[in-house]
């Protein structure tokens, strides 16, 4: 009961946790891609840049899903 | 920028008869989302339709009118990098100082009334059969009031998305003539966090597998796709002349493009659902055609028909498959089929527009233009709808309890079923 409790307490400070990190890597990939927008003139250094921004989304986004899924494939 | 382009009194007329077409979008896009639902949730999907339509109409005209703006009304921008970075409108709230005319302001305020209720009607597809009442007033009020206007503006109201060429030599700036990034890829962003936040359906998922739950009238899904499609071109056409600055000789090119898409989007759906599943499936075809439409109205405008038609193909197609691979593999419960059609068809009708833009529109940087507004809509606008529906669920819980989700939403929230003659409500579906 105890152990089952624990456990599950883990586990919801863990997917809090990976929620916090995908919300930040969300964000994390947009600044990157405004910032490239702001600070690079050159076509090829701002597609690079921007291309890391959504790399860096897909992952946050990555995060969430699994997140947000217990552990029987459940979706919270 | 008060002028439209072309005959302004003639413009204006076309303008209108588009506008009083767009309710049929919404009218489509609700009933086929009732007819996903289960039956003993069919009243309540539908009065919900209802109640967020006023809600997303009040918090638009109270606030969202004044943080959208329009292309040369005040605005707040600040300069960065020497650039100026155009953020939010700073008009007067409620509809003060906007001139209720025939100019394009008011039209398009007029206009936006149904865009921002379609948007709004997009999440309670996702949160079918367990998202309470009031929880979807205030999460509308909180979208139409704020998440809405904001892209909005930075897209349609002369915001930094649409100055991106101007300010950033990026092609003509973002391209969105018929509202797939502020309308669908809101709505349908909103519906991932929704669908997130409230959690599954009881007995969607288990360690057995993922039960289906089939929605309760495939014809009501199939009549909604049908209705909503001339909704959907007076949308797409509306906001052509209003925000792309298309001209009326332009429409016919608008119509053809989104009825050609959805044509083929849910053709598209049906092959690839005979492919899978041995036969075609009734309501993701439905799905197929509303994930086109939703593609064809970030494109419609700046595409050849040949391209639509492909747009279409290929929309129908990723709506299908992104349908299961959310249900089966990610783990989400979507039964409108919301995220798939409007979040991922409408990203991918941003994106067509970068790669199949006719020549007039296929400047350089064009796609990079696009990229900005797609990698704005994931790390900005999704996090934002979440934070905000995070925090209202602290507030007020957006789940029904487990009572009310065995006993049905119609019961339960609203004391009396949609169909008082037939009680047959199925506890055990078939797992996958």
């Amino acid at each position: 009961m105890v152990l089952s409790r624990t456990l599950r307490h883990g586990f919801a400070a863990g997917s809090m946790l990976l929620k916090t990190g995908g919300f930040f890597f969300l964000l994390s990939g947009w600044a990157i891609v405004l910032g490239a927008l702001a600070l690079l003139g050159s076509p090829a250094a701002r597609g690079a840049f921007m291309a890391a921004g959504m790399a860096l989304e897909i992952g946050g986004l990555a995060i969430l899903v699994r997140s947000h899924r217990a552990p029987g494939g459940r979706s919270r | 920028m008060n002028s439209m382009p072309g005959n302004f009194d003639g413009t204006a007329a076309v303008v209108c008869f588009c506008i009083l077409l767009a309710p049929l979008a919404l009218a489509g896009l609700a009933i086929a989302n009732c007819g996903l639902g289960r039956s003993r949730s069919a009243s309540h999907a539908m009065l919900s339709v209802l109640c967020v339509m006023g809600v997303a109409a009040l918090a638009w005209l109270f606030c969202g009118v004044a943080w959208q703006g329009y292309p040369g009304r005040p605005a707040h921008a600040i300069t960065l990098a020497g650039a100026h970075w155009n953020w939010i409108g700073a008009g007067p709230f409620f509809l003060r100082g906007l001139p209720l005319d025939a100019s394009p302001p008011a039209l398009a305020a007029w206009l936006q009334i149904f865009t921002v209720a379609l948007a709004a009607l997009i999440p309670l597809g996702a949160g079918a059969d367990r998202w309470r009442l009031g929880a979807a007033c205030l999460s509308t009020a909180l979208l139409a009031g704020w998440t809405y206007p904001l892209f909005a503006h930075w897209v349609w109201g002369g915001g930094w998305l649409a100055q991106l060429g101007a300010q950033h030599g990026l092609g003509g700036g973002f391209l969105d003539p018929g509202g797939a990034s502020s309308i669908h890829a809101v709505g349908g962003l909103t519906a991932l966090a929704v669908a997130w936040i409230v959690g599954p359906r009881r007995g969607k998922f288990s360690a057995e597998g993922t039960a289906a739950i089939p929605g309760h009238n495939a014809v009501l899904v199939g009549f909604g796709a049908l209705l909503a499609m001339p909704g959907w071109i007076a949308v797409n056409a509306a906001g052509s002349l209003l925000f792309a600055g298309a001209t009326p000789a332009a429409l016919p090119l608008v119509a053809i493009n989104t009825t050609l898409s959805a044509g083929l989007g849910a053709l598209a759906a049906a092959a690839m659902t005979r492919f899978r599943f041995g036969r075609p499936d009734a309501s993701l075809c439905a799905n197929g055609c509303f994930g086109a439409l939703a593609a064809s109205s970030g494109c419609c405008l700046l595409v050849t028909p040949a391209s639509a038609a492909l747009i279409g193909l290929m929309a129908g197609a990723l709506v299908a498959w992104s349908v299961e691979l959310l249900d089966l593999r990610l783990g989400v419960d979507d039964p409108g089929g919301s995220i798939s059609q409007h979040a991922i068809g409408g990203i991918w009708g941003l994106m067509a527009a970068g790669l199949f833009a006719r020549a007039d529109y296929a400047r350089e940087g064009q796609m990079l233009a696009q990229l900005v507004g797609i990698a704005t809509l994931i790390g900005f606008v999704l996090p934002l709808s979440y934070g905000l529906n995070w925090l209202l669920n602290h507030l007020y819980p957006q789940r029904v309890s487990a009572e009310g989700e065995w006993q049905g939403l119609d019961l339960y929230e609203l004391g009396a079923g949609a169909y008082p003659e037939f009680v047959i409500h199925r506890e055990d579906f078939p797992q996958r």
